[in-house]
């Protein structure tokens, strides 16, 4: 398997926290709520699509309303390989981590 | 329009949801914050959509080609679509590797494109978007106009009177509707909310229908509704419907109270519904009331106080139906209804003119600056392509070599500038859109139609295109310079010296300079023509003191103010109680206020005199109470004052201008009697002559104009005037006296309105907002002109000295001094600049004349002008020659030598 994107897993983590509320807009909203950054919606798509096509998450579309103007609204959900590789790449970090103590070098900041 | 763009960038896959989710998002986000902040907030996100859009794009091509390379290998060099994508690909690796010149350039163009992008939209929205009425190439007013002592009154015409109306309804075919109205304003009283004042207009039942517009809800009048008969109805705005009334549909069909009377509210029109005559400024009406005609007691033929909206029958044509007007009037004129002598004419002006008026004048002087501009940014962005393509010869002659054709390279090099064009392009839109909102804040009143004013997709097409052919413009010449065959040859020969060929590009180089002093020459002199032309505009003295003047208007209850006496002592005893407060210095009223308020002319008798043939005894009417002159400050040429023995029941008095005296009594105008009304009415004494006011607008022309005493008028006409304005002279700020102000206008009477309250000040300053306008722009282009061409002389100069430090060092080596090089690189930048002032001049010296209509007291060949922008431009010229000139010199002569 590909190794994912901190961009992506941020994605993936945000879709997992949506559960069924999971499409483009609160998935960017969540990721700027949580991590104070601002995203563009076209780059959350755009990881999206790529998670999907490596079947990380799926999506299902919902029907048009006229609130978004007669347009369909595509829900994402977490796939149980997304979830794998999240829970890799944070083991991968915690592993980086492990025993390490930067105190040392912030001292002075 | 954003949306539009957005759905251009966005990948195809995303785009439906993006969309989607952005436009839920904009209709949550616009409930609760200001529009313009949730329009920036969406703007953000079509920017940050941009790289992310390509990445995915990109993604998908590749997978595409991926595909379509594990097929058998095809020929590709047939394929037009793959070999643009391939020089597309190659520019923008090119620009990439070249970030400087890439960002340079783009900005250029952005200034340019942004800019022309911004005025056209203006263009399009105030002159070329047809008017919000169902027929508009239909729809024309129609005036009237007669001659004084064989001159026309007035070019623009004259209002019409009601027997007019039904004489054009009668016997015109080729105008087979008219309908009129006049704007005034109403009370607006009940349990609902607070007195007040608002903007309204009376008209005859067919204006609706004429211009072919509908109530947004209920209907708007039939047409027996102006019978005098008829129920009293009312149609409300949508504005104040949803103000004073939250919008509630439930309003339709009870009764609302205008003026102290009932009314049955019958239909809201749409929000941005405007009557023709509303357009230019002013609040637009919210309340329409039917008028109320009878045939058998029109008023009088002389009282022209009808706006029109008239249709013009298919396929009549301008001429014709004015040749018909002409020939009904002259019958009307035979019938002895009017004075053969006064030559009374009725015409049709077409609506969009009425509408749009002096402003397209403006416009297009504006759409010609920024078209400049543009030419300007041209040229720079062309002679920065071929300052490149220098260092790009070698590259391009071994791809020659390797056997690109001519037309390749061309097609390559054309392609990088139609990129970087369109970047400009996309920059350019973004600084159009801050361009339009700073143009909204400088004025949302004054010029007519500016708040339709968008970037809406016919705009964005005007951007793209401007950006293609911009990017084509600038390409052309670099293009064909660098792909021309036997300068490669030469250049590969010569193993990158770079001398050969070196004559002709500085030729083209220098002439692209020249070209752009020449513009900024003309854009300048423009800009500076307008300045003075607004300098002298406002250095008009109005024939008053605007500073320390609080104004409002004023308008009583007709049900509880029921005659003049009622009427004049209201106005007394406020303005008693007003002149007592602390920091009043003095108080006054009057009918309309000067350089804000039409004033209207009035018809009068002199005594011992009758009117001569083509002679038409008449005055402005102004209407005052003791203390106007004292308050404004107007001064006293003969005579006196009014004061308090003028009221009613003294003798009867007035005052007139310093116009009207020399017109009507060159030998002394004082004790002489003038009548206003008819026989029975008084004459009026004349006890003082006070100098002349600009009423209309600084520089207008000044009429001649009677001050009638307010509560001697009813005596000397039979009504008199409920609304008037206050003006209060303050010691200090004005501003700060309002509330005061207000709180003794409450204090007598809970139930009279106050309105538009302003200073004398500020008013003065809105009567100039059109002008300014057109300076500000005209400046802000001037100014990007100036600019530009400093940066391009300098580039080029500093350029050509790069090129030249060998030869230069050798110069000095040989003996001449740095004074010499100095002197010889400034006469090299300032004979081109020369040239380029001259063409300049007389490109100005052309155009300029286009102008006159909007300037006032310059010539458009202004001498001032014209010697003091040529002298700017060459000095502008001459620091960018110098600096590099000096820099020049400054390396020793040995390390110039040096340097191959």
């Amino acid at each position: 398997m590909k190794a994912i994107s901190e961009f992506e897993q941020l994605v993936l983590l945000a879709v997992a926290r949506l559960g069924q509320e999971a499409y483009g807009m609160s998935v960017s909203h969540e990721i700027e709520a949580r991590t104070k950054k601002s995203v563009s919606l076209a780059a959350v798509y755009s990881a999206l699509n790529r998670l999907e096509s490596e079947s990380l998450v799926s999506s299902w579309t919902s029907e048009p309303t006229a609130q978004r103007g007669g347009r369909a609204k595509k829900h994402f959900v977490l796939e149980a390989a997304g979830a794998k590789a999240l829970e890799e790449s944070r083991s991968a970090m915690d592993r980086m981590w492990e025993g390490l103590e930067l105190t040392h070098y912030l001292r002075g900041h | 329009m954003a949306e539009w763009l957005l759905a251009l960038i966005l990948a195809p896959g995303d785009r439906e949801f993006v969309l989607g989710d952005l436009a839920d998002e904009y209709r949550a986000k616009r409930t609760d914050k200001k529009t313009f902040r949730v329009d920036l907030w969406y703007w953000r996100h079509v920017v940050q959509s941009v790289g992310p859009s390509a990445r995915t794009r990109f993604r998908i091509w590749r997978g595409a080609r991926r595909r379509f390379r594990s097929s058998p290998p095809q020929r590709r060099r047939g394929d037009p679509m793959n070999a643009v994508l391939q020089d597309l690909r190659f520019a923008f690796r090119m620009l990439r590797r070249n970030a400087l010149f890439a960002t340079v350039t783009v900005a250029t163009l952005a200034l340019g494109i942004g800019a022309n992008t911004a005025i056209f939209s203006v263009v399009r929205g105030i002159l070329l978007k047809p008017l919000p009425y169902a027929e508009p190439d239909r729809l024309a007013v129609l005036r009237i106009q007669w001659d004084e002592i064989g001159i026309s009154t007035n070019e623009e015409g004259h209002s019409i009177s009601e027997p007019e109306l039904y004489d054009v309804r009668r016997e015109s075919r080729l105008v087979d509707a008219v309908g009129a109205y006049y704007n005034t304003a109403v009370n607006v009283t009940g349990s609902e909310g607070d007195a007040e004042r608002v903007p309204a207009s009376v008209l005859t039942t067919d204006v609706f229908h004429i211009l072919g517009v509908d109530a947004a809800l209920g209907r708007t009048f039939t047409a027996d509704e102006d019978q005098s008969a008829a129920p009293l109805v009312v149609l409300l705005g949508y504005d104040f419907w949803q103000r004073r009334y939250a919008g509630d549909p439930a309003i339709l069909g009870t009764d609302v109270t205008i003026n102290g009377r009932p009314r049955t509210v019958v239909g809201i029109m749409r929000p941005d519904f405007r009557l023709p005559a509303e357009y230019s400024g002013g609040a637009p009406s919210q309340v329409w009331l039917p008028i109320r005609l009878n045939e058998d007691s029109l008023s009088g033929r002389g009282s022209h106080y009808l706006s029109t909206v008239a249709h013009v029958a298919p396929g009549a044509t301008l001429g014709a139906t004015n040749a018909e007007l002409r020939s009904i009037a002259d019958a009307l004129t035979e019938q002895g209804l009017y004075h053969a002598d006064a030559n009374i004419r009725f015409f049709i002006k077409p609506m969009t003119d009425e509408v749009v008026g002096d402003v397209r004048a403006a416009l297009l002087v504006l759409f010609g600056a920024v078209g400049f501009v543009l030419l300007i940014a041209c040229a720079n962005v062309a002679n920065l392509m071929l300052a490149r393509a220098e260092g790009r010869r070698r590259e391009l002659a071994v791809r020659t070599a390797l056997g690109a054709g001519r037309g390749v390279l061309v097609r390559q090099l054309l392609t990088e500038s139609v990129v970087l064009a369109l970047a400009g392009g996309a920059a350019g839109l973004l600084l159009a859109r801050i361009g339009l909102a700073a143009l909204m804040a400088l004025d949302p009143a004054q010029v007519p139609r500016l708040a339709e004013v968008t970037l809406d997709p016919t705009v964005l097409v005007y951007a793209t295109g401007v950006s293609i052919l911009t990017g084509l413009l600038f390409g052309l010449v670099p293009a064909f310079r660098s792909g021309r065959a036997s300068d490669l040859q030469a250049e590969l020969k010569d193993g990158g010296r770079g001398a050969a060929g070196g004559a002709k590009r500085h030729r083209v180089q220098r002439a692209l300079v020249g070209t752009q002093i020449g513009f900024a020459v003309l854009l300048v002199i423009g800009a500076t023509l307008s300045i003075r032309s607004f300098g002298n505009l406002v250095r008009i003295d109005p024939g008053f003191d605007v500073s320390n003047v609080l104004t409002m208007r004023l308008t009583i209850p007709g049900a509880d103010y029921p005659d003049a006496a009622s009427i004049g002592g209201y106005y007394r005893r406020l303005l008693e109680s007003v002149r007592t407060q602390p920091g009043v210095e003095h108080a006054a009223a009057v009918r309309v206020l000067p350089l804000a308020e039409h004033i209207g002319d009035w018809s009068l008798n002199i005594e011992g005199r009758t009117e001569q043939p083509g002679e038409d005894f008449d005055g402005d009417w102004q209407v005052v109470t003791d203390g106007y002159f004292e308050v404004m400050r107007i001064p006293l040429e003969e005579g006196r004052f009014f004061d308090s023995r003028d009221r009613s029941g003294g003798r009867p008095v007035i005052i007139i201008n310093e116009t009207m005296a020399n017109l009507y009594w060159p030998d002394g105008a004082l004790g002489n009697r003038i009548r206003l009304g008819n026989e029975e009415s008084p004459w009026l004494e004349i006890v003082g002559v006070v100098g002349d006011v600009y009423h209309e607008g600084l520089g207008e022309v000044i009429n001649s104009k009677f001050y009638a005493p307010h509560e001697q008028f009813a005596a000397a006409v039979g009504f008199t005037s409920n609304a008037m304005r206050l003006v209060v002279r303050t010691a200090g700020d004005p501003v700060a006296l309002a509330s005061t102000v207000r709180r003794e206008v409450r204090a007598l009477d809970a139930n009279v309105p106050v309105a538009g309250v302003a200073t004398m000040e500020d008013l003065l300053d809105a009567s100039v907002a059109e002008p300014r306008f057109t300076m500000t722009l005209l400046l802000l282009f001037g100014g990007v002109a100036l600019l530009l061409a400093a940066v391009g002389v300098y580039g080029v100069i500093s350029y050509s000295i790069s090129e030249r430090t060998h030869e230069l060092g050798l110069r000095r080596a040989l003996g001449a001094s740095g004074g010499d090089v100095v002197g010889m690189v400034v006469r090299q930048g300032m004979t081109i600049a020369g040239i380029g002032v001259a063409a300049g001049l007389m490109g100005a010296f052309w155009l300029t004349g286009f102008m006159s209509s909007i300037l006032h007291d310059v010539g458009a060949r202004d001498p001032v002008t014209f010697v003091a922008v040529p002298l700017l431009l060459g000095g502008v010229a001459f620091l960018a020659t110098i600096l590099p000139a000096k820099r020049a010199v400054r390396v020793e002569p040995i390390v110039a030598l040096r340097e191959e």
